[in-house]
């Protein structure tokens, strides 16, 4: 499975990366929302991993052109953030978000099982 | 500074605060979880105070969020909730702190489930703060009662602890913003004293009353009133 995860914080992406590898996941990084959408279409992610807080495009915007693109409309997105106002969770599950993960709630354990729900609902779906 | 950008200020500091707290918070984990290879069992000692206290500034960030998102733009959504419902869910998270100190809850509700017009995530902080407050507080091995009741067109809850209760000099201030107990202060150093002050914000935002009574080293008894039909 290929993951793209969209974080611009070196520390995070670098144990998101080792715990995603673990688990056979293919993860590629993007810092940020234009590198994002250069990664989606270069090779369409079976998931993405969003964080909010972005330099230029925000999360939400580049949330809303992946759904408003009929290519990307489909790819589940994950919002993992530090973000966690309520008006903020809502925004972004009204755009299609397939979950909204706080950061500082989850460990990076229960982020992959979280990840997996997501995966395995997708393939249902198919 | 005037009020609205201090509030920005320390909604934006406590922000960047969590991202370091975060990557802690996975890195104390991956070695709990055993995802980081095999610990000494004094390696594993040392990690769990690391993850303790990491998980006490998480705890302290967020209510600085918390406060300040109160007093910047509370963005009520008031819906009617089964608050019998969210006083459950509220003990079944603390479940991992009450069997740390066998703390025996005692629930008294009525069978018939109660509703609620609130912001659900709103009075549920309230609530979780008041039971969070008298499990921390309390004595290992003690008991706590929670109840909900309906009295006329209000509902009560109240949260009852044999904890360290509050010094009578100091029972006034209990609600104001950044207050701690001294006997508080001196058991445990960190602690925003902001979980009354939001609880007392968002309680009487949704028209009710809160108040407590204490006695020091013999405990403390929070109730909160909320009108239970629409306005």
């Amino acid at each position: 499975m290929n993951i793209l995860v969209i974080e611009d914080d070196k520390l995070l992406t670098d144990l998101i990366i080792q715990r995603l590898s673990r688990e056979k996941f293919d993860v590629r990084i993007a810092v940020d929302a234009q590198e994002g959408l250069k990664f989606i279409g270069e090779k369409r992610p079976d998931l993405i991993l969003l964080d909010l807080i972005l330099p230029g495009l925000d999360g939400f915007g580049l949330l809303a052109q992946i759904r408003e693109n009929p290519k990307t409309a489909s790819i589940p997105v994950i919002v993992l953030s530090n973000i966690s106002g309520k008006e903020d969770i809502e925004h972004a599950m009204s755009l299609g978000a397939a979950d909204f993960l706080i950061k500082a709630d989850f460990s990076l354990g229960g982020i992959v099982d979280k990840i997996k729900i997501v995966l395995s609902k997708k393939q249902l779906k198919i | 500074m005037t009020r609205k950008p201090k509030i920005e200020l320390i909604l934006v500091t406590a922000h960047q605060l969590k991202t370091p707290l975060s990557a802690l918070k996975w890195i104390f984990k991956m070695f709990l979880e055993g995802e980081a290879g095999q610990l000494t069992p004094n390696q594993m000692e040392l990690i769990k105070k690391g993850d303790e206290a990491n998980e006490s500034m998480i705890s302290l960030v967020n209510d600085f969020l918390n406060a300040s998102r109160l007093e910047k733009n509370p963005a009520y959504k008031l819906e009617k909730n089964n608050f019998s419902l969210l006083v459950k869910s509220i003990i079944a998270e603390n479940d991992v702190s009450i069997k740390r100190k066998r703390i025996d809850v005692e629930l008294e509700m009525p069978p018939e489930d109660i509703y609620l017009i609130c912001d659900a995530s709103s009075v549920k902080m309230a609530a979780s703060n008041l039971i969070g407050n008298a499990v921390h507080y309390s004595p290992d091995g003690s008991k706590i009662a929670i109840k909900v009741e309906e009295r006329g067109n209000l509902i009560e809850f109240s949260v009852s602890d044999n904890g360290i209760g509050i010094p009578p000099h100091q029972q006034k201030e209990i609600f104001s913003k950044f207050f701690r107990g001294d006997n508080a202060t001196r058991r445990q150093k960190t602690g925003s004293g902001l979980g009354l002050y939001v609880a007392k914000k968002i309680i009487e935002d949704h028209g009710g009353k809160i108040w407590f009574e204490s006695k020091e080293n013999k405990g403390s008894k929070f109730y909160f009133t909320i009108p239970s039909k629409e306005k």
